[in-house]
């Protein structure tokens, strides 16, 4: 249990929303050629020429010979008065020509990591993106870099050991639009062939389009037995470190996304939002989140247009529809169920996100995601005085201490 | 089973009087560096917090979530309570180990009501464990609390410990079943849940 205080709907300070790119499945990489950090991008001092990280996978069949890799971090600027950024500086840091799928890309440190870094409380956001010839491919992915151990997880805690960050398989490539090919060549005036892989990727600026919208996003659920006195209060604790899909669109604003990758949203309050469900309740649970749209208007980014969760509220609301019940008819029956006497309670301080794949659909994007697999998401179950005992459980298989949903019956 | 209870009321009596001895004998091992750990998700120590409204006598029973590491057993060769500072500590009845994969959120009497065995001289094995422990306190309208169980083991020889976070309150009531009573333990319990979510580090 924690103390409860009332909770505005959107409290949310400057910089509690930073974007981060990610992606999960590992893919081989060959190194086919040494990585090239760009000198040119702008405040982009070098550091050190020790990689601080290393960006692994694989793109794909090349449309072409060749392809040129180039790693953006992902710098949100122009804040709004609600703290949402208006403009994405997709910055170059290091780049490689391919002749094959495969790419390794060391990212040395710099100013422009460093900041990063700050922002993203050790965790960059990156964008890795490949042309080909006149087609081109993108894939986002944050890399920790420099979580603390007292807030990284244990996925984090090794990635960081390690220093490399594989990359999920990318899209196939797409040709560029005109607009695209068109900034394409502007920066490479010396490729006087359209279909030749250009050597320079430029840098990418994503500004805000149309405003922000609102939409409830499933982060959770809950289930309590239907038996009087028994309730859960699902806490979401706005320190944290939600995990959700983002799209890309090569023309049109409200439609036609393409998955790009992954974000999660890194917040710096630590506020807490909570609903308590009653007897019976088998309810997903929600929360506001805030999403943007951004348009690219030069066309030098992966899409004409992205869509983004940009930041999230504090207040826990019942979903729509309902989640399946547990799969063992009851916790009594589960061989891993735990014994829950009353009048008491049980205050569960860890939670393990569970992951959807249709949180919330948003201009006709669909988004899929988790919430963070730390303490901000905590099960508050209590039995009053008289109820009967029940029994709590994870998923099937599961302890409840490593499950990302808990269940509550009566028998 | 009298018998059985009066068997592990001694042994947990017993552990209780060895634990200084088992630590101070830890020799030239560091007490904490053993293999036997607090259960993670994320990175984070599990932890869960629990109450119940007991009559006098009666036991709260809760749960610590331990990880043995090593792929030989540990001996578990004392328990004793931590205390939660500014709240009255409770005494440690009784400690068993889960003998199944069920465990427990909160019971009243000891021993629990999953399968259990005396924790005291049992050999853990390798992978996750859960270990069940009664607590009480002597006065009628009086709330108790303990922060967690320090538990003393040995390992291949050497002796260890290790602070197992687990936040659990045993509020002693004339009527436990009253609603005043449970009212009365849940606020209780939630400033003792928001130490003990310090003394872990869960608080940000």
């Amino acid at each position: 249990m924690r103390i409860r205080a009332t909770i505005s709907a959107r409290d949310r300070s400057a910089w509690n929303r930073l974007i981060k790119l990610s992606g999960a499945a590992a893919a081989s990489a060959a190194l086919v050629a040494a990585a090239v950090p760009l000198g040119a991008a702008p405040a982009d001092a070098l550091i050190s020429t020790r990689p601080a990280v290393t960006l692994a996978g694989s793109v794909g069949a090349l449309p072409a010979a060749s392809a040129t890799v180039v790693v953006d971090v992902n710098v949100p600027t122009d804040l709004n008065s609600a703290g949402d950024p208006q403009q994405i500086n997709e910055v170059p840091v290091a780049s490689a020509t391919i002749t094959s799928s495969g790419f390794s890309i060391p990212v040395p440190a710099s100013s422009t990591l460093q900041q990063a870094e700050q922002q993203g409380h050790g965790t960059v956001n990156f964008t890795v993106m490949a042309v080909s010839g006149s087609d081109l491919t993108a894939e986002g992915i944050p890399a920790p870099i420099d979580v603390s151990p007292a807030a990284a997880n244990a996925a984090q805690l090794a990635t960081q050991a390690a220093g490399i960050v594989q990359m999920p398989a990318f899209a196939a490539f797409r040709p560029m639009t005109a607009t695209q090919a068109a900034a394409m060549k502007a920066s490479n005036s010396a490729a006087s062939d359209s279909a030749a892989t250009p050597n320079i990727i430029p840098p990418c600026t994503w500004k805000a389009y149309g405003s922000q919208y609102n939409d409830l996003t499933r982060v959770g659920e809950v289930h309590v037995a239907n038996t009087s006195g028994l309730s859960d209060t699902f806490w979401f604790r706005h320190q944290n470190d939600e995990t959700i899909t983002f799209g890309y669109s090569a023309s049109d604003p409200d439609g036609n996304w393409t998955g790009g990758g992954t974000i999660s949203l890194t917040n710096t309050l630590s506020a807490n939002g909570y609903h308590t469900f009653g007897q019976g309740a088998v309810d997903y649970a929600d929360v506001t989140y805030y999403y943007q749209r951004y348009h690219d208007y030069i066309g030098e980014c992966p899409g004409s247009y992205e869509i983004l969760a940009v930041g999230s509220a504090d207040v826990v609301n019942p979903g729509t529809n309902t989640p399946p019940v547990n799969p063992y008819g009851g916790c009594k029956n589960d061989p891993y169920g735990i014994a829950f006497s009353s009048p008491g309670g049980w205050d569960y301080d860890v939670g393990r996100g569970q992951t959807y794949s249709g949180i919330a659909t948003v201009f006709g994007f669909t988004f899929g995601g988790s919430d963070g697999f730390n303490t901000d998401v905590e099960h508050d179950y209590t039995a009053a005085s008289g109820a009967a005992t029940t029994w709590l459980c994870g998923s099937p298989g599961d302890e409840i201490t490593n499950s990302p949903i808990i269940y509550n019956t009566t028998g | 089973m009298p018998t059985r209870r009066r068997a592990n009321r001694f042994t947990s009596w017993l552990a209780v009087m060895i634990t200084t001895a088992a630590i101070a004998a830890c020799g030239s091992a560091d007490p904490a560096a053993g293999p036997l750990r607090m259960q993670t998700v994320g990175g984070q120590p599990v932890i869960a917090t629990s109450f119940i409204a007991v009559v006098p006598g009666q036991t709260a029973d809760a749960e610590a979530y331990l990880d043995n590491d090593a792929h030989a057993p540990v001996r578990i060769t004392a328990v004793s309570v931590v205390a939660a500072p500014g709240f009255a500590t409770a005494r440690l009845v009784d400690v068993g180990v889960a003998t199944s994969g069920r465990g427990l959120a909160t019971a009243r009497g000891w021993p629990p009501p999953v399968p259990s065995r005396s924790a005291i001289g049992a050999d853990l094995p390798h992978g996750d464990i859960g270990l069940f422990f009664g607590i009480t306190g002597p006065a009628v309208s009086h709330n108790y609390a303990v922060a967690g169980l320090k538990i003393a083991y040995t390992y291949q020889g050497q002796h260890y410990s290790l602070v197992a976070w687990a936040g659990a309150a045993a509020c002693v009531a004339a009527k436990p079943n009253s609603a005043s009573s449970y009212q009365d333990c849940s606020t209780y319990t939630t400033s003792v849940n928001t130490t003990v979510e310090k003394l872990a580090g869960l608080s940000t």
